[in-house]
């Protein structure tokens, strides 16, 4: 390929991507993007053979309905295998694990990146998720506060399209701006979620011995519902629909598959920031994986070399390199590790690739004594988020709790149901149909997800020299991995909390960790003797780790690397605790912030 | 947008006629007239849209669902003009339904729409349901052969009675406005409070549907993107099998690609079902029954929505995708050993 | 309609609890009767609507019974039969039992597979627990806020 020039290279088009590329090309800047993997929903048709592939995937896991190129490989679930001490690692797939704990999570390398997976919860941080070491003696402070990041809280809820209302988040602790409302009216909570209200809202928990309160809150979501007219002083919001067809997706539909894929594109995904980022100017290159940050001798950064991909089995490709004033990592949390230490690139620190966190999801489940509706409207429209914060975070995580409006769906259900009840069963006709109706609509679950504190040892590193590689040759990450005391005992809290919330509603436990139960549930460890087992959550974090101070961090508040000044490193990698909401509305409040500071930069 | 005429007596085309509507009574009936005939059009398009089988006549399929949702805008807009002078939009009655093959309401009676599946003439029937009025043609509320027809009547009794009395008392609450409830089409409700203000949604109403000046365009340009075709001429698309270029007149014809229509893809309705023809007890039956409930239940919660309970248009919304469902099951279960399968029959069920 | 697709619809309505016309209604039932005999083979396809059509048209009252004595509980109709439910309901083929598959040459069509997009989203599955596929048929903005309703009767 013919090498370029531009103002601004970024690579990775997924939500930080696409969010910077759009604010910059607004700006009147030259910006180039360069997606490792391949461009899939330019168009609705487009977009609907991705949906058609989900619809017939035997297992609908998180990349199912999307690409998975040789040449840009994604980590897949189903490709996690349990892993013993002395074992040999894990090398199935992308991603090689060494435990001791597999990773669970995967991640998506193509246009939109994982956002065209993202369940669409866009939830602010707590201001006392920014000040772990302060207030509980644990973690580290982020160099930044929640103050810092509010106007860019609310620029990120404007790119995304959140639905919300203020007074729900105000009631546990989240501060907005005089007069400030959401984009759109919150997404309307589940039948679930008010029987759920009325049984547990305000109904006290025991953690450690002092009494909690329970609150049932909806969910922000980044998915479209009622614009409030009373958004942006009274200029109210205009949704915004599908790509390439603008009047679909203007409100959920209740498709009830936000994971793997919505159909409508009435949940956002970094499509549409991609789109009106090329209507802006910026220009995108599919199947462009970046292959090194190179320097010069005065420790800034003078190009993106590249490898251009085509075909899909058995990939070729040719080199270039993109030159620019200012670079933007925004692969994602493993892939910016992984092109840094590639390149030898931002790591006087030595903390690129450590500190990998993520919210290990711990599933409670059980059967309640009347329908609950399960199957129907967006995966999550509440959750319990009350205890997201307490002193508690000074011995162990604290927890959101994702009511999950898909009763046993993550466990197989209601595919599962039918396999049990014929196979093992021996069901068949009205019985059998009998028993689906009686029992799938009682499921109720929840889920919840433990922080993880920074830890230099759970990390990203590069495949050793002539071992493996993917199809372009490049090495592939090695995770090293494990789930710690403090995170144990947090399961173990959890765990407390919802055998309370099933004796309030006299729900029959089925909870069983380490039965073979599912094999969603790969990360089994014990505590006090107790078993528990965790599935990923896709929120991986802290990998180019910010701060204020360049021998602990690799990236500055404003993620601009220490060691070279005109290069950026962004995304969730950059949050330097995972705090207790899904990372993307705070990674895209990061994007934002990163915006104007290039903007300022060049100015 | 057209300006809409507020001086002249005069229909948008220039007749300069006796006006055929001269008194609040017979007005708030045209208008009646109006939302039944908007609704009316809805079934026969929905079998077509119905009917093709997944995946297949995607062009034609789009074509049809956005005409469909336009309709649905209309009937939006000829309520708000009703609740606008202080009547009440009657949706929830017998009587409001045709018993397809159906002539328009208060029509000359030529033109006759049936329940059929996507096909040439299914197409046809389209294309004189939202036939452009001819220049000649002269305002008529009752008798009228084009729906300009009749609207030219109602835009002409508008400006009559509006000079004579204040007619905009009604209660503005009642009303649609802004695309909170109504979504996913071009334009939006317009609040009615005055006689331009009806003229300009009644100009929504006509334009969409057989363009605006004797063009193929309907007035409708979203941002960025070509100029929105009129009903009339995006049917002729899908009959002539090509699209329109921009630059092209109802004289010229589609000149741009061609546009692939099979109407082989299509389940094999029976036309103009009905479910007393069905044998009582069963299945298909049942299938038939349940869906009129449905579809009864939708014209209750329409109803509503257009007389002072908005949220019902939200409710309404879940019962229009219920029905889709479950018209296409009804589409794929053969009647008997001729192939004809069922179909949606569209009936009240009170 | 064939002879055939007459006693896999017949039988397939005793195996799965819904009504001949709810299987038409999915669009898949010449399908699925395509699928079943190419997999099993036409001549132990013949078999299995010939017992069916028999225990469905001469059983009486009692057919559900004759259906556990004559189809699934025996060991070469058994596995099949029990197959043709989970693939009415889940759009899903699973592979037959090793010995079945032993005993009757294994047919390289024989894997676990989602026969089709649109298999998956008809699978009666939705409709006995009140519900839509994931990921088509949507229901509509804000249905999930009304009272689950028994719609299956």
């Amino acid at each position: 390929m013919a090498d370029l020039s531009c103002d601004v290279a970024i690579v990775g088009a997924g939500i930080s991507g696409a969010i910077l590329a759009r604010r910059l090309a607004a700006a009147g800047l030259d910006v180039v993007v360069l997606e490792a993997g391949e461009a899939t929903g330019l168009t609705w048709e487009g977009y609907q053979a991705n949906i058609r592939k989900f619809l017939a995937a035997p297992a609908k896991v998180p990349n199912s309905a999307w690409p998975n190129s040789p040449a840009a490989p994604s980590p897949n679930v189903l490709d996690i295998v349990a892993l013993t001490p002395e074992g040999p690692p894990g090398t199935n797939g992308y991603f090689v694990q060494t435990g001791p704990i597999p990773f669970g999570s995967d991640y998506q390398r193509s246009r939109g990146g994982t956002t065209l997976h993202w369940y669409g919860h866009s939830i602010r941080m707590l201001p006392a998720d920014f000040e772990m070491h302060t207030r509980y003696g644990v973690g580290v402070d982020w160099p930044i506060g929640y103050d810092d990041l509010l106007p860019w809280y609310e620029a990120a809820e404007w790119e995304i399209g959140v639905a919300a209302d203020v007074a729900d988040q105000e009631r546990i602790g989240v501060r907005f701006s005089p007069g400030y409302v959401y984009p759109m009216h919150r997404v309307p909570p589940s039948f679930l979620d008010r029987w759920l209200g009325a049984r547990l809202d305000g109904q006290p928990v025991t953690i450690g011995g002092t009494d909690y309160t329970t609150g049932v809150v909806p969910v922000p979501g980044g998915r479209n519902s009622m614009p409030n007219a009373a958004y942006d002083g009274g200029r109210g919001y205009v949704p915004v629909g599908a790509v390439g067809r603008p009047e679909t997706g203007l409100r959920c539909e209740g498709n009830a598959s936000c994971i793997p894929a919505c159909p409508a594109q009435a949940k956002y995904s970094a499509l549409k920031t991609l789109d009106a980022a090329t209507r802006a100017g910026a220009r995108i290159l599919h199947q462009t994986v970046a292959t090194k940050v190179g320097l010069a001798a005065d420790g800034t950064v003078n190009g993106i070399d590249v490898l251009q991909w085509t075909g899909n089995t058995f990939p070729s490709a040719v080199a270039g390199t993109i030159r620019a004033e200012r670079y933007v990592l925004a692969a994602h949390s493993v892939e910016n590790a992984k092109l840094l230490l590639m390149s030898g690139a931002a790591n006087s620190s030595d903390q690129v690739g450590r500190n990998l966190m993520d919210h290990p999801f711990l599933l409670n489940w059980a059967l309640v004594d009347e329908p609950l509706g399960t199957f129907r409207g967006p995966g999550s429209t509440s959750g319990i988020e009350t205890l997201r914060d307490g002193p508690y975070r000074a011995e162990h995580s604290s927890f959101r709790v994702d009511i999950d409006n898909w009763g046993f769906g993550i466990l197989g259900s209601p595919i599962t149901d039918v396999s049990d009840a014929v196979f093992g069963d021996g069901l068949h006709g009205r019985a059998l149909r009998d028993r689906l109706t009686d029992v799938v609509p009682r499921q109720l679950m929840i889920g919840f997800l433990l922080e993880q504190l920074p830890d230099p040892e759970n990390r990203v590193t590069l495949s050793p020299p002539g071992t493996w590689t993917d199809a372009l040759g490049l090495p592939r990450p090695v995770i090293r991995y494990d789930i710690a005391a403090y995170t144990r005992a947090g399961a173990a809290a959890a765990r407390a909390c919802a055998e309370q919330w099933f004796d309030v509603l006299g729900a029959e436990d089925l909870t069983e960790y380490g039965s073979g139960r599912s094999p969603v549930m790969h990360q089994a460890f014990e505590w006090n003797g107790r078993p528990y087992a965790t599935l990923g959550a896709g929120h991986l974090c802290g990998t180019h780790r910010m701060g204020r101070d360049p021998s602990t961090s690799v990236v500055d508040s404003e993620q601009r690397s220490w060691d070279h000044r005109n290069l950026f490193v962004t995304g969730a990698g950059s949050m330097p605790t995972i705090g207790t909401s899904n990372p993307t509305l705070t990674l895209a409040a990061l994007s934002c912030r990163t915006a104007a500071a290039i903007l300022e930069d060049l100015a | 947008m057209t300006e809409p005429a507020t001086t002249a007596l005069r229909t948008r085309r220039g007749h300069r006629r006796v006006p055929p509507i001269t008194d609040l009574e017979a007005l708030r009936g045209a208008l009646q007239t109006a939302l039944q005939l908007e609704h009316a059009t809805i079934p026969p398009y929905l079998c077509a849209l119905y009917s093709i089988r997944p995946g297949r006549n995607v062009e034609a399929a789009a074509v049809i669902e956005s005409v469909v949702m336009e309709e649905m805008l209309h009937m939006v807009l000829v309520a708000n003009v009703l609740n606008a002078i202080g009547a009440e939009p009657a949706i929830d009655r017998p009587d409001f339904v045709p018993r397809y093959p159906a002539t328009l309401p208060h029509s000359d009676g030529r033109v006759i729409v049936r329940l059929q599946r996507f096909s040439p003439a299914a197409v046809d029937c389209f294309l004189r349901i939202e036939r452009p009025e001819p220049v000649t043609a002269p305002p008529r509320a009752e008798g009228y052969h084009t729906i300009g027809q009749l609207y030219a009547a109602i835009e002409l009794g508008l400006q009559v009675v509006s000079a004579q009395r204040q007619i905009f008392t009604g209660d503005r609450e009642r009303q649609i406005a802004g695309n909170d409830r109504v979504y996913g089409m071009a334009g939006g409700p317009v609040l009615v409070d005055d006689l331009a203000s009806a003229l300009h949604a009644l100009s929504i109403v006509v334009d969409q549907g057989e363009g605006i000046d004797h063009t193929i365009h309907d007035g409708d340009a979203p941002l960025g993107e070509p100029p929105m075709l009129a009903h009339y001429y995006r049917f002729d698309e899908i009959a002539r099998e090509r699209h329109y270029r921009p630059s092209d007149t109802p004289r010229t014809g589609p000149t741009g690609p061609p546009l692939p229509v099979e109407y082989d893809s299509v389940w094999p309705m029976r036309t103009d079902p009905r479910a007393s023809e069905l044998p009582p007890g069963s299945d298909v039956r049942g299938m038939t029954d349940s869906f009129n409930a449905v579809y009864t239940e939708l014209l209750r919660q329409l109803h509503r929505g257009l007389n002072g309970e908005p949220d019902q248009l939200g409710t309404a919304v879940g019962s229009m995708w219920a029905l889709r469902w479950q018209a296409e099951a009804l589409l794929r279960v053969p009647l008997d050993s001729t192939g004809d399968t069922a179909g949606p029959t569209f009936e009240w069920a009170g | 309609m064939s002879r055939a697709l007459d006693d896999f619809l017949d039988l397939s309505a005793a195996l799965t609890g819904f009504p001949v016309a709810d299987l038409q209604g999915t669009g898949l039932a010449q399908t699925y009767l395509d699928a079943v005999t190419a997999i099993v083979g036409e001549a132990f396809a013949a078999r299995l609507w010939m017992v069916g059509h028999d225990v469905v048209h001469r059983a009486g009252h009692d057919f559900d019974t004759e259906i556990g004595l004559r189809l699934l509980d025996d060991p070469d109709l058994g596995p099949p039969a029990r197959n043709l439910v989970v693939l009415w309901y889940t759009g899903q083929w699973v592979q037959l039992p090793g010995p079945w598959r032993d005993r009757h040459g294994a047919s390289a069509l024989d894997v676990d597979h989602v026969l089709s997009a649109e298999s998956y989203s008809e699978g009666l599955v939705w409709t006995a627990i009140g519900a839509h596929p994931q990921g088509a048929k949507a229901p509509g903005f804000g249905t999930w806020v009304a009272p689950p309703v028994a719609r299956d009767g």
